[in-house]
């Protein structure tokens, strides 16, 4: 089994050819604002250099957030298209399952979080499960790094914090008691932890047809949010 | 041709459209013959009294393989190997968040199909779409391009070669119908609000101010919306679709005269029509007339050839790949790209 991954939900982007068994080609490079333009020619030097090719893929493995929301879509919209044309379905990752499963043996309790923009982070809390692997406790949230380090101090137990959306707070965390940070190197979701996710879900056919396959967006446009509040206020005079 | 030429074996090209608010996806064969056209309006917006970027993006991504997928199977081909001479897809100007979904789709098609992608200017893909119809244009051309984004007056030469003789000073063309029909209490899009309220107007009941008739080929719409909003205050008895009909009639009369000067001017044999305000049958009927009187053809296509649309990017592909070869697979997007002049 074959899976190419894709992850454009940071400033980070990651692609990666995986034959199951067999380490992975991964290609990843920083440069936010040219996500569009580096996620073609990324994938064809990875088929070029691996010397696989789109037709041996049995699915495509992406990353669908929460996250940059512009980012993703770009990701998103390549891998559901190239799946959609190869007849292959996807495997949907989240970018915090990502960032957890690369501390999933920690014995403490695990947040992942990712830069949301506009001074928030989008969150999550796990947990290790007997037996390998790291089970998700939360709902994904959004919320400001201030109200986030409330919830943590909250918890009363050492936590591991990993991800970006920490490192970038990393003051306002910091002050926190019984916390630590997980280093920079696992700040972005890896692509090879997509693939540890990815494998066992695919080999278990928990696929999703791409034209199903959707952002996690978590908050909804501003503008929407606007809107709403402009109604509702319209009703109250 | 010269040495970028580019073979083309059996002409079918993919145009994807994404740049504002239509999820837009044909093929086309030898530039000139949609075997389909599939065209998804976001109607999100409508609450919004006008397109807004975080949610079109939203919608296309949510959106676009669906479209592709009936776009390749309306036209009789199969998803897992249409068998495509090149994608073409828009890279701008438009709406960034929503250019990208497209650009993206693109490329993960390329890759999938091994087929080349072609990018292609909106604005040109818009002068592409007379190529659609049964009868063809004669060039040179004046061809009048009036959407809520745009209003200029291109000659066209051939092909390739041309020349922006005048443009909107202020709002497109497109824009001041939306702002005109918001004061007026109709909902958004509003071309074809006011178009349905003038119906049953008339068109001589105000004569509205007509702007910069001083020969030059340029627009001003923000005097006429102005005025439009003034007398509106003034005579709250009046007949919403008289006001309507009236506004709609003096948009029309200047488009048209300046469209006929310019063709004169500059000795174009035909006018032509593009963009979503040319869906308005008034300015259709009258732009047809105009031209007919003055003995210059006149090129007035299909509405939804007017309105953005995959097709007529697939026919400016075409075009684009048979004279400059593929795109880079590099590509972005570019969200202020304006037409080349070369003339
Ligand atoms: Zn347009």
């Amino acid at each position: 089994m074959i899976l190419l991954g894709i992850d454009t939900a940071t400033e980070m982007t990651s692609l990666g050819l995986c034959r199951y068994g067999e380490p992975p080609w991964t290609v990843s490079l920083a440069n936010p604002k040219h996500q569009l333009e580096l996620i073609g020619v990324m994938a064809e030097q990875l088929f070029e250099n691996s010397g696989m090719t789109s037709s041996q893929l049995s699915a495509v493995a992406v990353d669908v957030g929460p996250g940059l929301f512009t980012g993703l879509r770009v990701g998103i919209s390549f891998a559901k298209s190239l799946a959609g044309a190869l007849g292959i379905p996807i495997v949907p990752v989240t970018s915090l399952d990502i960032l957890a499963f690369s501390q999933r043996n920690c014995p403490k309790t695990v947040v992942s979080a990712v830069d949301a923009r506009r001074g928030e982070v989008f969150y999550a809390t796990y947990r290790k499960v007997p037996g390998g692997g790291i089970a998700r406790l939360s709902d994904y949230a959004a919320g400001s790094p201030e109200a986030v380090a409330t919830e943590i101090e909250s918890l009363g137990e050492p936590v591991l914090m990993v991800g970006q959306g920490f490192l970038r707070y990393k003051d306002t965390f910091s002050t926190l008691s019984q916390v630590h940070f997980a280093g920079s190197a696992v700040a972005y979701p890896l692509i090879h932890m997509l693939f540890e996710i990815a494998f066992p879900l695919a080999f278990s056919e928990e696929f999703v047809p791409a034209e199903a396959v959707d952002v996690v967006y978590i908050r909804d446009a501003d503008a929407r949010v606007n809107f709403e509040v402009r109604q509702a206020l319209r009703k109250d005079r | 041709m010269g040495l970028n030429s580019y073979p083309v074996a059996n002409g079918l090209i993919l145009g994807i459209e994404t740049s504002c608010d239509e999820t837009a996806v044909a093929v086309v064969k030898d530039g000139t013959t949609a075997l389909s056209s599939i065209i998804r309006s976001q109607e999100i917006h409508a609450d919004f009294g006008g397109v807004v970027p975080e949610l079109a993006g939203r919608e296309h991504e949510k959106r676009i393989l669906t479209v592709i997928k009936q776009a390749i199977g309306e036209a009789g081909l199969e998803m897992h190997r249409p068998k495509l001479e090149a994608i073409a897809v828009t890279i701008g100007p438009g709406l960034a968040g929503a250019l990208m979904v497209g650009v993206a789709a693109a490329k993960g098609l390329s890759l999938a199909w091994d087929v080349p992608v072609v990018g292609v200017n909106h604005l040109e893909g818009h002068l592409f779409a007379v190529r659609l119809e049964a009868e063809p244009i004669i060039y040179p051309a004046v061809m009048l391009l009036v959407s809520g984004g745009h209003t200029m007056l291109v000659l066209v030469e051939k092909p390739g070669r041309y020349r922006i003789v005048g443009q909107s000073l202020d709002d497109a063309a497109g824009e001041a119908f939306d702002k005109v029909a918001r004061f007026l209490g109709l909902s958004y899009p509003g071309g074809p609000e006011i178009e349905r309220e003038a119906e049953f107007g008339d068109p001589a009941f105000v004569r509205f101010p007509r702007a910069l008739r001083d020969g030059s080929f340029n627009f001003s719409f923000s005097g006429l919306k102005t005025a439009v909003v003034t007398f509106a205050k003034k005579n709250p008895q009046v007949d919403i679709a008289d006001i309507a009909a009236s506004f709609q009639e003096a948009v029309v009369e200047i488009l048209v005269e300046k469209t006929m000067n310019a063709a004169k001017e500059f000795g174009a044999k035909s006018v032509a029509l593009a963009g979503g305000v040319g869906a308005n049958t008034r300015l259709r009927t009258v732009l047809a007339e105009r031209a007919h009187e003055l003995g210059l053809g006149a090129c007035v296509p299909s509405r939804s050839n007017c309105t953005d649309n995959g097709a007529m990017i697939a026919a400016a592909g075409a075009f684009r790949l048979e004279n400059f070869g593929p795109s880079d697979l590099s590509i972005g997007a570019y969200p202020s790209l304006h037409l080349e002049e070369s003339i």
